[in-house]
């Protein structure tokens, strides 16, 4: 029978599941991070247990790692976020687990560095106690975004309880034009379905957009399948995602990565597979897009204009909207581009990476950011740190007047001594403009990493495509 | 874990549609101890508003929120649930929710209850029209009722988290009963071909 890719993921990872019950579900690898991890290892210390399979898991530190202060000087704030970095390593290497601390060379944010040392591969299924666990089902692995509970769980039995998702084709069709990203495409599917799109649904994302795709650029279409309420984001490994993964520290070397990629290439939906539901999204008529309210979903063109509550169909999208608008201070119908950015982040799981950092720099190389706005660029971990060093990516940064910052998430979150101003708009490259996600009052406006620095330069929310078309037509 | 059995209180509304976990608890409080801490960390950035439901005097010892749809959306931070569950909420009664943020819920003792549109728009209207009503959720006897008003219905709750709630049980023990399960699992995983990953 002809079977969709979740089901097949699925399939392979139910340990056992009574009739009426949820599923046991075998986790292959077991992502630990220092922002929710405190109450699963109280708890496993305080039943005597042990870990199951210490060699499934793999820590890292990056929520509440400060950007620009040594970690150790770190102690303001409820939480000090020295101590609970210093506490995620130590209770991994008490229990045996593998660990990068703030200094290690494979150190940085979750859901980069994942993929980047190929510890995620297709076929795997791949825990994780943050909702962004999403991301990682660009490699064609099952991604099981999980709670604190649940790391305890993963820890004790290599197990979480699951429900069968149900599933859903977005099938992206066309070509990007110039200066459009994926996150662009994400943030205009986002606009134009909602953010419960997904909700009770494993999403794969396909179509010939998705192919085109670079394996950076689906990591950040699954990266925003969080922002539509997908319980797992998929896309279904292919040559690309095969050639990303070779060489990686952790994929498999020389015979063993052939046999793999023929394993791996089975795990597609197959032809004629029955999704529950399919929903088609044209990419080529797609601008660069930015949001202008509290959630994802209310987000425009960069030429257009912050939507009007009256235009709402419902009376809950009008108050929701004028809610919304109430908080960004902003008028229905002002020009995006009229909007002035105090801060600009590019950074985050989702446009930290390397192919990320280049479209902002050969944006920022031709410009200085006026002296009221910080710029702020954090790559994703210390392997994109030193590879964009290395090209100069880094000193362009410093030469239009940012800051280039030490892995981890940074003001995306903002629970690392990372915030930005009260009622400042942020220009942001992140997943999230909910209130006060970037600090109490702060104002998030989401876009991709070339309009982000188009903003910079600008000191205003700005399009990219006239910088990139100069360069392009200057050689 | 505390059992989940009959509770009776006034309901907080708080009826917003797309209440995020940012919202709920702020990622800086994300790692406190203690449940006074995380009691204070609840809404902490919304509860600078002195008009926020939260700050009304009269909504102190309540322990049920009435919300509206998309509950808990965003972060999957389960100290969302930790501080509710400070806060004295042991019950989210919502027109919809993230499934992640109702799944840690559940793994707290705390019950979150979607109901179908038609009543959660009954519920909304009885509760504005009288803020003190007494809505009674009997969880063993699978009703919910609003004093003073017809509404009544029977809760629908998956039987398996029902049952863990109303026995004040977690997933915990149920997963390593199945010890023998997954290591049959691993075995059959090391066997040639058999491991995919």
């Amino acid at each position: 029978m002809a079977t969709t890719l979740y089901d097949k993921l699925w399939s392979a990872h139910v340990v056992a599941q009574r009739p009426g019950h949820p599923a046991v579900l075998y986790v292959d690898l077991h992502l630990l991070h220092d922002g929710t991890y405190h109450r699963a290892f109280r708890m496993l210390d305080e039943q005597s247990l042990r870990v199951r399979d210490p060699a499934r898991a793999v820590g890292t530190t990056d929520h509440c790692l400060p950007t620009r202060t040594s970690f150790t000087v770190a102690r303001s704030g409820p939480a000090p976020a020295v101590d609970v970095v210093a506490g995620l390593v130590a209770a991994c290497e008490r229990h045996g687990i593998r660990v990068y601390g703030p200094d290690h060379e494979h150190q940085g944010i979750v859901h980069v560095i994942g993929p980047e040392l190929g510890l995620v591969q297709p076929g795997m299924t791949v825990a994780c106690a943050d909702s962004h666990t999403t991301t990682l089902g660009a490699m064609g692995a099952l991604p099981l975004a999980i709670g604190t509970t649940q790391v305890l769980h993963a820890l004790a039995t290599q197990c979480t309880l699951q429900r069968r998702a149900k599933t859903m084709l977005v099938s992206i069709e066309g070509t990007l034009r110039p200066g459009v990203c994926a996150k662009d495409v994400i943030l205009a599917l986002i606009a134009r379905h909602g953010i419960d799109l997904g909700v009770g649904h494993a999403v794969e994302f396909g179509g010939a957009a998705v192919r085109a795709m670079s394996m950076e650029a689906r990591l950040t279409l699954c990266n925003m399948g969080a922002e539509i309420g997908a319980r797992a984001a998929l896309v279904a490994p292919d040559d690309v995602t095969f050639e990303y993964l070779r060489g990686r520290p952790f994929a498999p070397s020389g015979a063993a990565f052939e046999a793999a990629c023929v394993r791996w290439r089975g795990f597609v939906s197959d032809e004629g597979a029955i999704h529950d539901r399919v929903v088609r999204f044209d990419a080529g008529d797609v601008a660069p897009m930015v949001t202008f309210g509290t959630t994802p979903a209310m987000g425009v063109a960069v030429t257009g204009r912050v939507g009007d509550p009256a235009d709402s169909a419902t009376p809950e999208g009008q108050r929701e909207l004028a809610a919304a608008l109430d908080y960004m201070q902003l008028a229905p119908g002002r020009a995006v581009t009229s909007i002035a950015v105090g801060t600009v982040f590019i950074g985050s799981c989702t446009n930290s990476r390397l192919d990320d950092l280049r479209a902002a720099a050969s944006v920022l190389r031709t410009g200085r950011v006026p002296a009221n706005v910080r710029l702020l660029v954090v790559p994703g971990s210390q392997a994109v740190r030193r590879a964009a060093e290395r090209e100069g990516i880094a000193d362009i940064v410093r030469a239009a007047g940012g800051e280039w910052g030490v892995p981890g998430c940074s003001l995306c979150v903002a629970m690392n001594d990372e915030v930005a101003r009260p009622g400042e708009f942020v220009a942001s490259t992140s997943n999230r403009n909910f209130q006060g996600r970037q600090g109490p009052g702060t104002r998030t406006l989401l876009m991709s990493p070339v309009t982000a620095a188009a903003s910079a330069l600008a000191g205003r929310v700005a399009d990219p495509r006239p910088c990139l078309e100069r360069q392009h037509a200057g050689g | 874990m505390r059992p989940f059995t009959v509770l009776t209180s006034a309901v907080v509304p708080l009826l917003a549609a797309n209440i995020d976990t940012d919202q709920i608890i702020p990622s800086q409080y994300v790692n406190v101890q203690g449940n006074a801490a995380l009691a204070r960390a609840l809404f902490a950035n919304r509860r600078e508003d002195p008009s926020f439901v939260l700050n009304d005097p009269r909504m102190s010892g309540r322990s049920i929120l009435l919300a509206g749809p998309n509950f808990g959306c965003g972060s999957s931070r389960e100290a969302a649930a930790w501080a509710l569950d400070a806060g004295g909420f042991r019950a989210v009664v919502a027109a919809s929710f993230n499934e992640t943020f109702a799944n840690n819920c559940a793994k707290n003792g705390m019950l979150a209850l979607a109901v179908p549109a038609q009543v959660h728009t009954r519920l909304a209207a009885a509760v504005a029209a009288d803020p003190e009503a007494a809505l009674t959720i009997d969880l063993p006897g699978d009703r919910v009722t609003l004093a003073g008003t017809d509404i009544g219905f029977a809760p629908v709750v998956e039987p398996f988290v029902r049952d863990l709630l109303v026995r004040g049980m977690d997933e915990l023990a149920y997963l390593l009963d199945h010890g023998d399960a997954i290591a049959d699992y691993e075995a059959r995983r090391r066997a040639p071909q058999g491991e995919s990953a």
